[in-house]
């Protein structure tokens, strides 16, 4: 790229980032063979703006802007291996004559701290036998099915630690799934730096989610399921204590197993966890919230 | 945290515009599809300058491999842009910024406009000192960066050179030349082009006083007097075109000699005696 379509670019970039639109960013990153524009080519997808510069003028460029358009939906980039050696459609087939790889990215809208007021929840969970938490957290969308939320960051000085790997540690953010009616939450954790480290179930009473408050009681089960590892059932010995205790009955213990075994056996179908917990990252949550903020 | 795209690329652009060199890389590939995206940086000030980190790809081990490769990248003037690899599978993309080619007219007189033009055409960030305020104007030169009233005394006080810099010393003057030229062979780093103008006669005089003041012949080396190829040039325009035409020659590597001459297709098309020889 020259420096004049350097400058170019990145004016359109600050320009949708202040007019709080979204965009999608393709990069050329490698090729082979005889391709219109070389390494570094880039294009900006602006959805109410079109398009700034090109990674191949005309020639795949279909193939990087339908990419774009998944991008800007699931906020997961891509990289689109462009062919085109078989571009018989091309009206120049002398000058597509290559593949390319081309990175597509999405870039956030700009942030507004100052005006954040996304509403707020405060969880009650109840751990038997009288023990309460109580977390605070800025719901990010809500669903029939699903309430989105997003914590804190994490206060506790110490990690929270399952098999070795960090689940959590002071300054981790997660985005937590309650789904209305069900017996298990889901939070997608994240380390302090931002890193997905797992996603972790607590199995619970279906949440009351009447206003502001929510209450429900943890089961005692949890299951997480850590990036790149295996699905794990944790904490059974403190549901057999709870039953032995008294604190839960047998039924409501029997429920909890069902619940958590059924998950368990989704995850190994590769069924569990939903989509949803792919759709809202991080990333994707803290830009909803920050830029919901501006109107 | 990671960068933004937007970040980044506003980080480059200022770091090459100030005269300094960025490299950027961005996680493409990976088996962890969170680390795609993620964003680490390093800047260079100008010449051997500050060197400084920004973002991150998350965690202490990628962003040591990261920034030896872009460290590698920013110091290496033949390094390309694209796909390097670090640990576990995870596939960085290099970007590179230079410092932006820069095109600096030492007097606003009339060779100036022309070269600045012209300057401005092949992509040269240009500037324009003078120290007479009404020759370096927007109106005689409407395509320049910047315009600057300079004290010959002092000429580079406000303009920052690089090892991008390309410096053409065409005052009202040559004891202004000469000074400038004392100025732009002390810089550091040292600019990629001088060239000065002056006939034979008048260029031999300024070496014999750079060789009075203690200056020695790699010095001389470095300076392009008479300036520019040798294409029989005499108006201000065609002077102008002989610069540019050096310019172009050096940047990518020309022999200034025409094409005719170099490539002889109609000697090698005709099987002169000459091409048989070889055969």
């Amino acid at each position: 790229m020259t420096h004049e379509d350097d400058r170019a670019l990145a004016e359109a970039l600050a320009e949708a980032r202040r007019a709080g639109r979204a965009c999608a960013l393709a990069t050329i990153v490698s090729t082979r063979g005889s391709t219109p524009r070389k390494v570094g080519a880039r294009m900006l997808v602006d959805p109410s703006r079109g398009l700034v510069g090109t990674v191949g003028g005309g020639c795949g460029e279909a193939e990087v802007i339908d990419s774009a358009h998944r991008v800007l939906a699931s906020g997961w980039p891509e990289r689109v291996r462009v062919d085109l050696t078989e571009d018989f459609t091309s009206w120049s087939p002398a000058v597509c004559g290559g593949v390319m790889d081309v990175f597509v990215e999405r870039v956030a809208a700009a942030a507004r701290k100052d005006e954040r007021s996304a509403e707020r929840v405060s969880i009650h969970y109840l751990r038997v036998p009288d023990h309460l938490r109580v977390y605070d957290q800025r719901v990010v969308v809500r669903r029939d099915d699903v309430v989105v939320t997003l914590s804190e960051p994490i206060e506790a000085s110490a990690p929270l630690v399952t098999n070795g790997e960090i689940m959590l540690e002071r300054g981790s953010l997660a985005v937590w799934f309650t789904f209305p009616g069900a017996w298990h939450d889901i939070g997608r954790f994240h380390r302090a730096d931002g890193r997905f480290s797992g996603f972790y179930a607590n199995i619970l009473t279906p949440p009351e989610m009447d206003g502001p408050v929510w209450r429900t009681t943890d089961l005692c089960l949890d299951i997480w399921w850590p990036s790149g590892g295996a699905v794990t059932l944790l904490d059974e010995d403190e549901l057999e204590a709870a039953v032995r205790d008294g604190h839960l009955s047998p039924a409501t213990a029997h429920r909890a197993r069902e619940e958590a075994d059924g998950l368990v056996a989704l995850a190994a179908a590769g069924a569990w966890p939903p989509p949803v917990v792919e759709e809202w990252t991080l990333e994707r949550s803290l830009e909803l919230l920050e830029r919901s903020s501006c109107f | 945290m990671s960068l933004s795209p937007a970040e980044v690329s506003i980080l480059l652009i200022e770091t090459a515009e100030a005269g300094g060199s960025a490299a950027a890389a961005t996680v493409v590939g990976a088996n962890d599809r969170t680390l795609l995206g993620r964003r680490i940086a390093r800047t260079r000030g100008v010449g051997v300058g500050t060197r400084s980190t920004h973002g991150g790809l998350g965690s202490v081990s990628l962003d040591t491999g990261a920034v030896l490769l872009l460290d590698e990248a920013m110091d290496d003037r033949r390094a390309l842009e694209g796909l390097r690899a670090l640990e576990d599978g995870v596939e960085v993309y290099i970007e590179i910024r230079r410092p932006v080619r820069e095109l600096v007219v030492v007097g606003a007189g009339h060779i100036a406009q022309p070269m600045a033009h012209l300057g401005a055409l092949l992509g040269y960030r240009v500037t324009v000192l003078d120290d007479r305020p009404d020759f370096a104007t927007r109106e005689r030169f409407p395509d320049a960066d910047r315009l600057i009233r300079a004290d010959f005394s002092n000429p580079f006080a406000d303009v920052t050179l690089h090892e991008r810099s390309h410096l053409l010393l065409v005052t009202r003057g040559h004891k202004y030349d000469y000074e400038c030229l004392v100025r732009a062979l002390r810089a550091d780093p040292a600019p990629a082009y001088i060239g000065m103008i002056g006939s034979r006669r008048r260029v031999r005089a300024t070496y014999v006083q750079l060789v009075d003041e203690g200056f020695d012949r790699t010095f001389m080396d470095r300076i392009h007097a008479p300036v520019g190829l040798d294409l029989g040039a005499e108006t201000p325009e065609e002077i102008a075109v002989a610069v540019a035409a050096e310019l172009v020659m050096l940047d990518r590597g020309g022999t200034g000699r025409s094409l005719k001459e170099v490539e002889r297709v109609a000697e090698r098309f005709f099987n002169t005696p000459e091409s048989q020889d070889t055969t």
